[in-house]
Parts: C-alpha cells; structure tokens; sequence
C-alpha cells in the first residue's frame, strides 16, 4: 500500500511536466510516421519497414524513462526529499518499486501510443503484439533501473548530458537506423555486447511469432537488468549512507 | 523520563570524528538544543539518531530501543525536518501533507483531516492548493515543519529550521515551535544564540564532535560565570577563543 501512496507521488511529479511528457511520446511518433511513410515511398531501408521501425521506436522511446528517473531520483537526493523518505517506516523496496511502477505506467501507455499509431500506417494486428507489448515492459524494467542507477550516482545537472549519451548508443546500436549486419565486424559484435539490439531483436522475433529467437536475447535482457537493478540499489544505498 | 539517551556515541570518517564519544539524555517533552559551529557534529548526530548513519562507537537509546538494531520500530514514531527543505516540489501544500500522513500509515480520512489541521496550525490556508515549489523560502521552511509534525510523532528533530529565513518568516516559526513545548519531544540545532535563548529548555554545546557543556540556559551562565549565550558559547568552542 505504501508502494502505491509512494508511486502515485512520484507519477504526479513526473506528470506535472506535461511538455516533456509530450516530447517522449512526441518525438518517437514523429520518427516512426516520418521514416516508415517516407520508406513506403522510396523504398530505401528496410530498416524503417514498419515491423522493423515499430520495435526499434518503441525501444528508443524507453530512453527517455532513463532520463525522467535519473532526473527525478537525483533531485529527490539533492533536495533532502529521500533523507524525509528514508527516516520514515517506508522500507528500501518499498520506495525503490515506489520509483519504478509509476514509470512502467509510463513505459505501457508510449508503447500503446505507439502501436496505435502503427496501425495507421500499415501495422497488421496479430495475437503476438499483445505477448510483444508484455515484452517490452521487461526492456522497459532496464531502461527504468539504468535512470534509478544514474539518478543515484549523479547530480541533476549530471544526469541529462550522460542520457544523452546512452540515446545516441541506441539510436545508432539497436539496429534502430539501420541493419546491424549491413556494417557487420567489430561494430556489429560491440552492439551485441550491449542489450539494446537485444531488445530491438526481441520484438522483432516476438511480433512475428517467432518464439524460438527470442531466447538468447531474452537471457542477455534479463541478466544486464539484474546486474543494472543491483549495481542501482548499491549505489543507491551506498549514497544514501553518506 | 528520559527518552533519548547516547552513550559514548561517535561516528568516524576516514580523516576526521565527526560525532566523538557523545553521552548525553534527554527527557521527553523537552526543547532541547544542539548548538556548535558548522562541522561541529550537530547534523551527523541527527542523521544517527534517525538512521541515516549507523554509529561507528557507541550507541543511543529512543524510548529504549536501540538505534542500531532497532530503528524500524523507532522510525514509527520520529519524523524530522532537514537541513535542506525537503518537501514535494510539484504536489500542492495540501498533497504533500496528505502524502507523508499515508506513508506513516495513517488512514485516507485522517489524514485529510490532519493536513487540514497543519494547514489552519501553520498558516498556509490561502496556499493550500498551490504547488509547494512556488512557495516562498520561508512558507517552504514552514510547510517542512508541518511535513515533520503531521504524523504525530513523540520525538520530532528539526535541523537548522530557520536557516536563511528573513526576520518575520524566523519569528513566525519560533511562535509555533513554542506552541509545541512539553507536548512533543524536540531536537532543535540551529547557529541562531537567540533562537535557543528563546526556545531551549536545556542547551548541549559541541565543538569538533565533544560535547563541552550540557543544561539550563541559567545553569550554563552560573557554571560559566558569563551572562550571554554568545559568550558562554564563544568561550566552550574553539579552544575558547573570543574576537
């Protein structure tokens, strides 16, 4: 109960900003109607093919949980807020779960938003988009717990230029732009080391009902989510203690 | 009946002691006072006695029940005000006290009443629906105090409440601290001499961690033989040094 109390302070926090909120729903939807409409025209990528940009987008929208998480748990620190929070009978798991429901909220409803709009502009619907959107929220858990480790290591000034960072890493290493195997090589095998092709790959397989691909990336999700989550509430507790 | 106790507290850093050897009690209902200069270890003894640190010698007693192993069962019935004002920046005044009530388990109907209460007790009526980051510096620091009191605590601590508040906003919130003497155990810090003069019930001077001097603000000036605060003060810290 005391999750759900924490949880609904922190989804009113993150919506009291409506123009950002509008901007991680708004700018995903501009690229995926722009690239896949501008595809069907000129043929030029297959990489912007609806059932390859749609999951792509999707994933690349999770980018910005990182951003409203880090941002949020870093002020919240700076503020003195979680010193209030850490005094009271709230337990560890209890604020840490607080942090994360409210933007897997978030997560569910862009991808919503997102498949809706796809099916504007030539998705087909099919029984696995349903298990496809269960997925997502798994790669949605590892983009929230990266911000919750950001947020617990940097200030609030610190945490948007390094999300900027892990944006540019997923626009240009989960396949989102282009296909990974057309440069093949070392760049290939590094954004494979890195769980985001992982995920892109994932939906993919899962959208077109391919369960048996999904394996290896589902394991690679899981275990950077465990190691991400963990590092987190080190550092979270870590820093709290000082 | 003494309500907190610290024995031969002390919390050690890498380079420095911060908190050294701390023994000290304090009876419930009283306004007492921590007083030192900034680094004296008035913050770090609060942050252990509300389980923000764990001590690194020595321990401290709530109602009995000892802050290393037993911290769960005290936090039901501490709350704190911090240094920094810790509010809810983008909930109203009303939301954020009714958001701190819920998380100390009070029930939904409580809780609004009690946020209605602190709102009429504090002063904040005509504020009450208005996001508590458009608040003044001084109606923040006020709405923190509120934040701590809501949930009825035995022992509330309050770190350097009036830091940074103009005249007025400092005397308005001496005026409902007063309210609250003998009905509500509290720790105040502060480098307000005043503020003390004007609240304390007993006085406990640190400097560099060690508790100097402990007691009425009358005993302190007889044990001195000084008559100001500042004097007294002045004269127990920093090697005694006076400008």
């Amino acid at each position: 109960m005391k999750t759900i109390i924490y949880a609904k302070r922190n989804l009113k926090e993150l919506l009291s900003d409506p123009i950002s909120l509008g901007f991680i729903i708004g700018l995903p939807a501009f690229l995926l109607v722009f690239m896949v409409v501008l595809n069907k025209n000129l043929m030029f990528n297959e990489a912007f093919e609806i059932n390859n940009f749609l999951p792509s987008t999707i994933v690349f929208s999770y980018t910005f949980l990182t951003m409203f998480s880090g941002l949020l748990i870093a002020k919240d620190r700076i503020s003195s807020f979680l010193s209030r929070m850490l005094v009271s009978p709230l337990k560890p798991k209890e604020y840490i779960l607080g942090y994360m429901l409210p933007l897997l909220v978030i997560a569910f409803v862009q991808s919503i938003i997102l498949f809706v709009i796809g099916f504007f502009i030539g998705l087909t619907f099919s029984i696995h988009l349903i298990l496809a959107i269960l997925f997502l929220m798994i790669i949605s858990f590892l983009f929230i717990s990266l911000g919750l480790l950001l947020g617990s290591l940097l200030s609030d000034q610190q945490v948007p230029p390094v999300v900027s960072i892990i944006i540019q890493v997923v626009a240009f290493m989960s396949g989102m732009w282009f296909s990974l195997d057309m440069i093949g090589g070392v760049y290939e095998d590094i954004a494979y080391v890195l769980p985001f092709a992982h995920g892109v790959d994932m939906i993919k397989s899962v959208m077109s009902g391919n369960y048996a691909e999904i394996w290896v990336n589902l394991i690679v999700i899981i275990g950077y989510i465990i190691a991400v989550t963990f590092l987190a509430i080190y550092a979270f507790k870590k820093k709290m203690k000082q | 009946m003494k309500v907190i106790e610290l024995v031969g507290l002390t919390k050690k850093y890498k380079k420095r002691i911060a908190v050294d050897n701390l023994s000290l009690s304090i009876e419930e209902g009283d306004f007492f006072a921590l007083l030192g200069f900034n680094g004296a270890g008035k913050t770090t003894t609060i942050r252990m006695l509300t389980g923000l640190t764990k001590p690194t010698e020595g321990t401290a007693y709530i109602y009995g029940k000892d802050i290393i192993n037993d911290m769960e069962s005290i936090k039901q019935f501490i709350n704190v005000s911090p240094q920094e004002t810790a509010i809810a920046p983008n909930l109203t005044v009303y939301e954020n006290l009714l958001f701190i009530a819920r998380i100390y388990g009070f029930e939904a109907l409580k809780s609004k009443s009690k946020a209605m209460e602190m709102i009429e007790k504090f002063g904040l009526m005509d504020r009450k629906n208005e996001k508590a980051k458009k608040l003044s510096g001084g109606l923040k620091r006020r709405l923190s105090v509120a934040l701590a009191l809501i949930t009825e605590p035995k022992i509330v601590f309050l770190d350097e409440p009036t830091l940074g508040l103009d005249v007025r906003a400092r005397r308005e919130l001496w005026y409902i601290l007063n309210e609250l003497k003998g009905k509500v155990t509290i720790i105040l810090t502060t480098h307000y001499l005043e503020e003390v003069e004007a609240l304390a019930d007993h006085i406990a001077i640190i400097d560099n961690g060690k508790l100097k001097k402990i007691g009425t603000l009358e005993f302190l000036k007889k044990d001195t033989g000084l008559d100001k605060l500042e004097d007294i003060f002045l004269s127990l810290t920093e090697g005694g040094k006076t400008l």
